[in-house]
């Protein structure tokens, strides 16, 4: 389980995370919700050590995140953020293999082939495995970055903002896969998104931030609500239940 | 594959025949033995000299792309030469008068620890919050190079003539006149530098994916940016204080090689650029020598460069 205690962040002048206290529980997909810039993504990339905090602490099975080489985190969490502007001339078997470098330093043993082929088998990567990344579109880059995560093989995987630049089919998909990701291989997946309606299907934690802090956290039911969403969004949010799921209509007003 | 290696094949016999050539070219039409001596031995400095500021030159600049994640910038469009040559200019400037600084090897080890803490300067002030701002790179490499050119042409000016004089021997250096004293101390440096590079081959790899992903991948990122950052510093202070500035060979160079291999595997890269910046300067001067020293090498460079510049700016559309 990773724990994050007490976490304060400013950037500058603004301080952007409040006193954040979280859990995340292992084996489920947990979405973070929230208005642009209300500090999902740097909560994100500060449990994964990708940016450091001004004050808290990060357990991750109880043990303060500083205090394990960064080598070893790799092995437990695999993180992608929502710009990856990478300009080298990569394949997509190449970007792929680079995941297994926490365990190999570049060396490819068996085990780490055996990983790289079941991530392209779960992305669907198998016809452009051999393609550079500039000339795939951005559903099929996408993909490939976050089978870059899966041969990482880390149990947590947090992704921030997947589904940005993925129409209504590949954000499906790709939510599907996530699903079996944690079905089948007991991973733990944290995603910041803005879509509600595909956090209310496909998470079984939601967390709702507002200004820095945590607003509610808990099941999607007992989150997506028309109080939680009208308050953290500010904005007036028509919530529906269709098949046992909030669903929530948010144009047209 | 089997491609890749014919390229190979071709890239390492060009080299070798170029050498050969540049060796030789001199020798056409001489009879007596003594002559042929101090051919060689005239020659075989400079041809040292040209490998080791070529290989330097490119690896840095190969480096530092791997750092700010793109394929326009070299330390040379940052200013790293234009720095050298202001240490330079300041330490004899201030310690003009102090004997020891006029041995070549005791000057040249003051001015390349001074590089490495400019160059780390540079990384906490610039680098570190801007470095995929290439735009913002490119400014500042065109102020800091501008800046310190006339800053140097200030100091000039007021300098004493004794002052100036040993400056002069210090940063008139170019293709044509090659500061010969250095060699046999850069050519162990160059090694090394070539090796740590290509040991870390991978890690550059793996830096080239930003610095996100880098971490993610449990690399510890700023350490690995500084020790390379200290690497490209005394690279370029070598091939500066070896042949003068070479602005735009790296930046040929290195996309020539990444064109032609179209990898991302550092130690294929970092051996051939290496190889090609030595065919590229030795055919240059050979050709140059042919038809009669017309222009210099770094005109020709520039010329190249800016060109292959505009062809890469305008068929991306984008920086």
């Amino acid at each position: 389980m990773i724990i994050a205690r007490n976490i304060y962040k400013s950037y500058d002048s603004s301080t952007v995370l409040k006193g954040i206290n979280v859990q995340i529980q292992k084996n489920k997909i947990t979405a973070i919700i929230g208005k642009n810039g209300v500090g999902k993504s740097t909560l994100l990339g500060i449990m994964a050590r990708l940016l450091p905090m001004d004050d808290g602490e990060v357990l991750l099975d109880g043990v303060n995140i500083k205090n394990i080489k960064s080598i070893d985190v790799a092995k437990r969490i695999g993180i992608l953020k929502q710009t990856n502007n990478i300009q080298a001339k990569i394949t997509v078997y190449e970007l792929i293999s680079y995941g297994r470098y926490p365990y190999s330093k570049g060396r490819l043993t068996l085990l780490d082939k055996q990983k790289i082929e079941k991530a392209i088998l779960y992305l669907d990567l198998e016809e452009v495995k051999d393609k550079y990344l500039d000339e795939l579109s951005g559903g099929q880059r996408q993909r490939a970055y976050i089978a870059m995560i899966l041969a990482q093989d880390p149990e947590y995987i947090f992704l921030d903002e997947p589904l940005n630049n993925l129409d209504m089919k590949y954000a499906s998909q790709l939510m599907g896969i996530l699903r079996r990701i944690v079905n089948e291989l007991g991973k733990t997946v944290v995603i910041v998104v803005h879509d509600i309606n595909i956090a209310s299907s496909y998470a079984d934690y939601v967390i709702a931030m507002k200004d820095g802090q945590i607003y509610k956290e808990g099941s999607n039911l007992e989150v997506i609500t028309k109080e939680v969403l009208d308050y953290i969004y500010d904005y007036d949010f028509k919530i529906k239940c269709i098949d046992g799921q909030n669903v929530c209509l948010y144009y047209r007003e | 594959m089997a491609q890749n290696k014919k390229l190979q094949t071709g890239i390492i016999s060009l080299a070798i025949i170029v050498i050969i050539c540049y060796m030789l070219i001199k020798l056409i039409g001489v009879r007596s033995l003594f002559a042929l001596k101090m051919i060689v031995k005239v020659r075989f400095p400079k041809l040292l000299a040209l490998t080791v500021s070529g290989v330097l030159v490119t690896s840095a600049s190969l480096v530092f792309q791997s750092i700010v994640n793109n394929r326009i910038l070299t330390p040379s469009m940052l200013g790293f030469d234009a720095i050298y040559i202001a240490i330079q200019t300041i330490i004899i400037f201030l310690l003009g008068s102090v004997n020891f600084l006029l041995n070549p090897i005791y000057n040249f080890i003051l001015s390349t620890g001074l590089m490495i803490i400019v160059t780390l300067i540079m990384y906490r002030l610039v680098l570190q919050k801007s470095k995929n701002n290439v735009v913002i790179l490119l400014l500042i490499g065109l102020i800091l190079t501008t800046f310190l050119n006339n800053m140097v042409t200030f100091l000039q000016s007021i300098m004493s003539p004794d002052e100036y004089l040993n400056l002069s021997a210090g940063i008139s250096i170019s293709l044509t006149n090659m500061n010969l004293d250095l060699v046999l101390i850069a050519l162990p440096i160059m090694i090394t530098c070539i090796v740590l590079f290509y040991c870390d081959a991978k890690r550059l790899e793996i830096i080239s994916l930003g610095e996100d992903n880098a971490i993610n991948l449990g690399l510890s990122y700023n350490k690995e940016v500084i020790k390379h950052l200290i690497y490209i510093a005394i690279s370029m202070a070598i091939a500066t204080a070896l042949v003068g500035p070479l602005s735009f060979l790296g930046l040929i160079v290195v996309n020539l090689t990444r064109e032609i291999f179209k990898t991302n595997n550092y130690k294929i890269l970092i051996i051939f650029s290496g190889l090609l910046a030595i065919i590229f300067l030795l055919l240059g001067i050979t050709i140059l020598e042919i038809v009669g020293h017309i222009t210099t090498l770094p005109v020709i460079i520039n010329l190249i460069g800016g060109i292959y510049l505009f062809y890469i700016v305008i068929k991306e559309n984008k920086i």
